[in-house]
């Protein structure tokens, strides 16, 4: 027996993967369709871009190879740096604000009260209708004489400003858009609270905690990771702001509301300087990228995931 | 909307069989001396057709139009395939041009053209309108449409419908402060008589102290809207004979900015209404804010949308120290430089300006005037027939106006998109803030003449 076993071909290998190359694997396995989609359009798309950006072109009557005379060209033009501090202004603006707006009504839709259902879909609608609806609803509502903003105010004494027939406020008058349409935030942010586990209110309640304490102690780090992805999901949104611009104001009152994109579009669609167009695309993702990659490095300091274990 | 007007059934009982012999004497080439194309004539050619209808009707009922009139009854070898087009359409078929994979045909209008010619982009079909087109054609068309659809020294397409400005004037209000109506629908009045009326009908309704009526409405930031009295002044936007040369720094077109100027904000109280106390052209009209707007002829829309909610009626704009002038649009159907097919797509637009689609397709199903001569009166009978509501206006006014010959277009600058990118802001300090006066145009101009002289 002993013979036969030691005469017999060795017993194959069995090839088997440790459970956490399964979960990497079928991570990988999940995510293939965007890679593909990324690969296949956007990727590509990007490589061509930055090529474009580099030529002085219109596609059709002009391909002429000019370096990186594009991008000194945009750091000498005013409008491009009008657009920039106009962009900027509504992401920074926009950004803190819709965070906050958009915690504070989840916090309330996530109470226990007679018709939630139906304040949940109130709050979650103005992020589904259609960009150009929105932009055209706020033109009524923003009207000076006229629109219901104005009137609501007159109504408690005040006299309401000129929005956007003011360089002053047309552009607070788009935060203020930004932040009404904030419904997409606040769906996250309510399933990341019906995600916490209610042992840690009733352990801290019976510590004593106060609602301002477990709202600090518990709520507030336990939703950082949905914080920490609406953060960044909302600054790539602003600095792309684009339709309200368009479709409302054109880039006025005196180029009050020209944002990078309506820049973009007018230099490549309009005027067809797609190079220069292209140009002002790269300078934007490089911004966004700038942004996105300081929150990233900065959520180890402040985003808290259950669970973990930090060394 | 008036759903009783025109259904698809009647519409295509009246198209198909009287419509036949007008198809042949408007479609079929004069003579076989066809303009030299690239490609032999095929069998079976099927033209892309993008179309931008006005109206559901029109969507629905174009295929079978074209269908029973043009390829039944012009050339059984082409089929049309019609898509209607997108939002951002214009962007879209620029893409698909580049890509190589343009539509046959499609519509735009003369600033678009003006650019795409530019670039390259469109067939120049002046080789077949002199092949094909009688000098009793040529007279059918207005004139100042005509005219403009020759853009950089081509033609760039045939007429689609024509987009007219004239003036509404609510005759209520007009009663209400005893101001007569504008003489003969106002084919008398000038622009002082007009500046007078507005003052007159310029009134704080509940005596709160503030204005809550005002005269008029002008759009003053819009090239297509303020050319036209800038004429009137003898002043212009763009020297007619140099492409490159901003006249809104010229005397006249000062004069004619500093009327409107002064009568939106220097006069007290203003006639002109400021555009932070307007809201819609229609909805100020028929919530009897505006008295005598600056408005545009278009009866199927304005029966839907301002139809008998008060009384009202057209008037011609009122000529101005110089002479009348308003905007006759030119949308056109062009055919792409790149198409495989030029010669059944101009068969196909000589169609789509033809008696017959222009009657069936532009008139009857989307509401819109006819780019013929021989179709104006039509065109009152068929609107006052399919829109009661504009039944009692003076729908006179559009053959008056074809006949008065004071419809004109917009001339454009050589990069006009880059001109305007000048010109609006400050346009807006001027006309939408009030912060600064016409004179800014002078520095304005230098600006855009620069930048124009030095393009190649």
């Amino acid at each position: 027996m002993a013979q036969a076993v030691s005469g017999s071909s060795p017993a194959p290998r069995r090839f088997s993967l440790s459970p956490q190359a399964r979960i990497n694997i079928a991570g990988y396995l999940f995510i293939t369709p965007w890679i593909i989609k990324f690969l296949t359009l956007n990727a590509g798309a990007m490589i061509a871009s930055f090529g474009i950006s580099l030529f002085k072109t219109d596609f059709f009557t002009t391909f002429d190879f000019i370096g990186f005379d594009n991008y000194t060209r945009l750091f000498r033009d005013p409008l491009f740096w009008k657009s920039l501090s106009v962009t900027a202004y509504y992401a920074f603006g926009m950004v803190p604000l819709a965070l906050v707006f958009s915690l504070v009504i989840a916090l309330l839709l996530n109470q226990n009260v007679k018709f939630q259902g139906v304040y949940r879909v109130v709050y979650y609608l103005p992020s589904i209708v259609s960009g150009v609806a929105v932009a055209i609803l706020w033109k009524y509502l923003l009207q000076p004489r006229w629109g219901l903003i104005n009137q609501g105010l007159a109504l408690l004494g005040i006299e309401g400003p000129k929005w956007l027939f003011s360089t002053t406020w047309a552009m607070p008058a788009f935060i203020l858009m930004g932040v009404w349409a904030a419904g997409g935030n606040m769906l996250l942010y309510l399933a990341g609270l019906q995600g916490i586990p209610t042992d840690l209110y009733h352990a801290a309640s019976i510590d004593g905690a106060n609602a301002w304490h477990r709202f600090w102690r518990i709520t507030l780090p336990m939703l950082t990771p949905t914080i920490y992805f609406n953060l960044i999901i909302s600054i790539i949104g602003a600095w792309q702001i684009f339709t309200q611009s368009y479709i409302i104001t054109a880039g006025g009152p005196d180029n009050s509301t020209l944002t990078m994109v309506l820049l973009l579009y007018r230099k490549g669609f309009q005027q067809f300087h797609f190079g220069y167009a292209s140009a002002i695309a790269w300078v934007l993702f490089t911004i966004v990228m700038l942004f996105t990659v300081l929150v990233v490095r900065s959520s180890e300091a402040w985003v808290f995931y259950a669970g973990e274990v930090r060394g | 909307m008036n759903t009783k007007r025109f259904t698809r059934r009647d519409f295509l009982k009246g198209a198909s069989a009287g419509a036949a012999s007008l198809a042949m004497a408007a479609c079929i080439p004069a003579d076989t001396a066809a303009p030299a194309s690239d490609m032999p004539a095929a069998e079976g050619v099927t033209l892309r057709f993008m179309s931008r209808p006005h109206s559901q009707l029109a969507q629905e009922v174009f295929p079978d139009i074209i269908n029973d009139n043009f390829t039944a009854n012009t050339d059984p070898t082409i089929s049309v395939n019609v898509e209607t087009a997108a939002s951002g359409w214009a962007d879209k078929l620029v893409t698909s041009m580049i890509a190589g994979d343009s539509v046959d045909i499609f519509q735009a209008w003369p600033d678009i053209f003006y650019v795409w010619v530019a670039k390259d982009l469109i067939l120049d079909i002046q080789p077949y309108v002199d092949r094909d087109l009688t000098q009793a054609d040529l007279d059918d068309f207005i004139e100042a449409q005509w005219t403009r659809l020759r853009i950089r020294g081509i033609r760039v397409g045939m007429p689609k419908y024509i987009d007219v400005r004239c003036m509404a004037y609510n005759k209520d209000i007009f009663d209400e402060y005893g101001v007569a109506y504008p003489s003969n629908f106002g084919a008398d009045w000038d622009w002082q008589e007009f500046t007078a009326m507005a003052e007159a009908l310029t009134q704080d309704k509940d005596g709160d102290g503030a204005i809550d009526l005002w005269g008029s409405r002008i759009i003053a930031t819009s090239s297509a809207e303020f050319f036209g009295w800038l004429r009137a002044f003898g002043g212009d936007y763009v020297n007619p004979d140099d492409d490159t040369d901003c006249w809104l720094d010229e005397p006249t077109s000062q004069e004619a900015m500093n009327w409107v100027y002064e009568n939106m904000w220097v006069k007290e109280p203003n006639p002109f209404i400021r555009p932070e106390d307007a809201s819609g052209t229609y909805d100020d009209f028929i919530s009897g804010r505006v008295a005598i707007p600056w408005f545009n002829v278009r009866p199927a829309q304005q029966a839907e949308q301002v139809g008998q909610e008060i009384n009202w009626d057209y008037a011609h704009v009122p000529s101005g120290p110089v002479r009348r002038n308003a905007l006759g649009d030119a949308d056109a159907w062009s055919i792409w430089k790149g198409s495989s097919h030029p010669d059944e797509a101009w068969q196909f637009i000589n169609f789509l300006a033809g008696p017959v689609f222009q009657e069936l397709g532009t008139l009857r199903s989307e509401g819109s005037l006819p780019i013929r001569k021989s179709l104006m009166g039509k065109a009152v009978e068929v609107y006052r027939e399919e829109f009661p509501a504009v039944a009692g206006q003076h729908l006179e006014i559009i053959p008056e106006m074809m006949e008065m010959g004071y419809l004109e277009n917009v001339i454009w600058f050589k990069d006009n998109a880059a001109a305007f990118e000048l010109i609006k802001p400050a346009m807006e300090r001027i006309f939408n803030l009030g912060d600064a006066d016409p004179s800014l145009m002078i520095e304005v101009c230098a600006e855009v003449e620069a930048y124009q002289a030095s393009l190649e």
